[in-house]
């Protein structure tokens, strides 16, 4: 039994409707996360999503440190994140620079990420990707950490289980491989920003992205205009 | 009447997963309706339930004041006399002592209130204000999904 008017429930989300206008899942999931790193003040956060039997990799992630994370873990197959999915549980680390349970995994982190906490993100049990953040020192997570971040996957599964509505989980999959596949172009446009402007890709990205948000483009519609003048530039 | 159901099992879920990362014992929704009007619109428990219920009949508490006022209300015992407490609401809520109620928004607009309750009274410290803060805009972010994404056509 639920302790909800669904009546009330139903006429004040019709009255959300009228009031704001359609948000894509990526923009709400970038937000989200962007609430989890102010609330756990942390040094990043990230959520990374796997396609059916593929690698995991990284929706969001507050910034470039947080994201040799993904690289590191993709090229080893291995890490924090990657066990958190595939044992459906939550895995930290006090300082993954020298954890013996991933002794390869130091070579190609950035030297700023230290101690690692993920948990899964399931999607009617199943996982479906990881919630992770990190410190860029060693840190001993404890248990209300974790009961922290299970309670934040929790709302984003709320998230992604809302989005699917009235949709198919293939509808969702598509929007969220569609993110997958536009952040490469997002990247590509950050390293062209930061080598014209001298820019670190922190700024680069933050740049980008306010103005996307000035325009009221996508970051990747934007990222890909970037790039277009780039190459105009070269021809 | 199924997919009424599945957004009432949403919403609960969403609001013990708040109430989980903030530590209180439940979390409750008030949000405007699409006439204006401010309906008690879910609770994590009965407590909850009735916390909302109540200031819905009653018009006053700190849900009421914190949307009145567009401000966070932090009370540390509902049983304290006015200005500090609700204690014509506490006699109706047994179960619960100390609220926190955060006003929310959509695209600068004021749609409802988010609240967090304990079974015990406390000072409610600023962090953890903050962190109200933060989740209620996380509860925004679920009823805007939620909202574009569900079959709720029709009037009330």
């Amino acid at each position: 039994m639920t302790h909800i008017d669904p009546d009330a429930l139903v006429a004040s989300l019709r009255r959300v409707q009228t009031s704001s206008s359609t948000t894509g899942i990526v923009q709400q999931l970038e937000r989200a996360v962007g609430v989890v790193d102010t609330l756990f003040g942390y040094s990043g956060a990230g959520l990374m999503f796997a396609e059916e039997g593929k690698d995991l990799r990284y929706l969001v992630t507050t910034d470039d440190r947080g994201r040799s994370l993904e690289g590191a873990q993709l090229h080893l197959g291995q890490g924090p994140c990657v066990s958190a999915y595939a044992e459906n549980t939550a895995v930290t680390s006090t300082d993954v620079q020298v954890d013996p349970r991933w002794p390869k995994l130091a070579d190609r982190l950035h030297p700023e990420v230290r101690a690692v906490a993920g948990v899964p993100v399931r999607l009617g049990g199943d996982p479906v990707g990881t919630l992770n953040v990190y410190q860029s020192k060693p840190y001993e997570w404890d248990e209300s950490d974790v009961q922290a971040l299970y309670g934040y996957a929790d709302v984003i599964e709320q998230l992604l289980t809302a989005a699917m509505a009235a949709e198919e989980k293939s509808a969702l999959a598509e929007q969220l491989q569609y993110a997958l596949d536009y952040r490469v172009v997002i990247e590509r446009a950050i390293g062209y920003l930061m080598g014209k402007h001298d820019l670190t890709a922190t700024q680069a990205f933050t740049g980008l992205r306010k103005q996307a948000r000035d325009s009221r483009r996508r970051v990747a519609d934007l990222a890909a205009e970037v790039l277009g003048e780039g190459a105009g530039e070269t021809r | 009447m199924t997919q009424v159901l599945e957004l009432s099992r949403l919403v609960e879920r969403t609001l013990n997963a708040l109430a989980d990362v903030l530590g209180a014992d439940g979390a409750a929704l008030m949000l405007l309706d699409d006439q204006n009007r401010l309906r008690a619109v879910a609770g994590s428990d009965d407590d909850g339930r009735r916390l909302e219920l109540l200031q819905e009949q009653i018009g006053t508490g700190p849900a009421i004041e914190s949307l009145t006022r567009g401000v966070d209300v932090a009370v540390n015992d509902l049983y304290a006399a006015r200005p500090f407490g609700f204690p014509g609401l506490a006699a109706g809520v047994s179960g619960v002592r100390a609220v926190l109620s955060v006003p929310l928004r959509v695209e600068e607009q004021l749609i409802g209130t988010l609240n967090f309750y304990d079974r015990i009274s406390h000072e409610w410290q600023p962090a953890k204000v903050q962190t109200g803060e933060g989740l209620g805009r996380l509860m925004v972010m679920v009823l805007q999904t939620l909202a574009h994404n569900s079959p709720i056509s029709g009037k009330s």
